[in-house]
């Protein structure tokens, strides 16, 4: 036995692997790179050990580790794919329009501005294709929270587009 | 198979439930403490225990009578051969640490067709104790159909 100060969290970390898997299939669809985060997310936990502060949840910080990592990878292959656009061979059949650009543009300033909980649950919502349902309960917020949120989200993104109020 | 892991580090139990799946074998757990092992054992069919000896909380070994009860052998997984030595006669046997989820993955797969009747030999670092797999089948009740039949019949 090596009871150190971190054995109960190591334990909990353990016995936390299935529903981090659960809520990485919600987030990825595809079973082998949801397992690539939830081994990164691990990874993370278990070298910052430390930093996790007693008497919080641990629940609640292994779900973010992984939330952030599966977020920031999801945005990583947007902009690689948006520069891989703009960099590509030029297509006059289908070369977006000067304004179209400016559009979309528009559309990523306006996404960036929302309240960070709303922009990443409008962001895993659209991305991932999940439902209420599986968004509330991987994230363990009431179905009523997600759907509201959501609404929020979508309103302010109006909102902003129409040249209306700021958040 | 169903497979239950008792494994205390995070990283390692991934690696075996990434590799056992893989496999098309069932992990049951993971689980980090013997009460939680022992809960498992007590509510899920399991067919085959994989035990870790030095939890930072508990001693692996303490799962046994309740893998015994349940009318499951069990393997250390350990980086404490010399623990599970002292125990072997109620192991199937020992595969030290460091080991990779593949072999983990590789010794259920000899495990499984021990058990159906193969004369396989077990994978090299693999120390057998205690019961051979023939007689491992004769006293358990897993392993009873073969790995490629049992999708037909359902386990």
């Amino acid at each position: 036995m090596t009871d150190t100060p971190n054995s109960h969290l190591m334990a909990e970390i353990v016995e936390l692997i299935p529903r981090l898997r659960r809520y990485a299939r919600v987030l990825v669809r595809d079973a082998d790179r949801a397992d690539e985060f939830v081994q990164e997310a691990l990874v993370r936990a278990v070298a910052r050990i430390d930093q996790f502060q007693p008497g919080t949840d641990l629940r609640a910080w292994l779900f973010t580790i992984l939330h952030n990592l599966v977020v920031s990878s999801f945005r990583r292959d947007k902009h690689r794919a948006l520069l891989a656009e703009r960099q590509g061979p030029p297509n006059n059949a289908t070369m977006p329009r000067q304004e179209d650009w400016a559009a979309l543009r528009q559309v990523e300033t306006a996404i960036q501005r929302l309240d960070p909980r709303y922009r990443d649950l409008l962001f895993l919502a659209t991305i991932t294709g999940a439902s209420y349902e599986e968004l509330a309960r991987e994230l363990s917020i009431p179905i009523g929270t997600v759907r509201s949120r959501l609404n929020r989200a979508r309103s302010h993104l109006k909102r902003q587009l129409e040249g209306g109020a700021h958040d | 198979m169903r497979v239950l892991i008792l494994e205390h580090d995070p990283l390692c139990a991934f690696d075996f439930i990434a590799a056992l799946e893989a496999h098309g074998h069932e992990v049951i757990g993971p689980a980090a403490r013997v009460s939680v092992g022992a809960r498992l054992l007590r509510r899920r069919r399991v067919d085959l225990a994989l035990i870790d000896l030095r939890l930072g909380l508990d001693r692996g070994l303490d799962l046994i009578p309740h893998a015994e009860s349940a009318g499951v052998r069990c393997i250390a997984i350990t980086g404490s051969p010399l623990e599970a030595k002292a125990a072997s006669d109620r192991l199937v046997g020992c595969m030290p640490k460091p080991v990779s989820g593949e072999q983990v993955a590789a010794l259920v797969n000899w495990y499984e067709d021990a058990c159906a009747g193969s004369n396989k030999a077990p994978p090299s670092t693999f120390m057998s104790f205690g019961a051979s797999p023939p007689q491992v089948r004769a006293q358990s009740r897993a392993c009873t159909m073969p790995r490629r039949l049992r999708s037909s019949f359902g386990r």
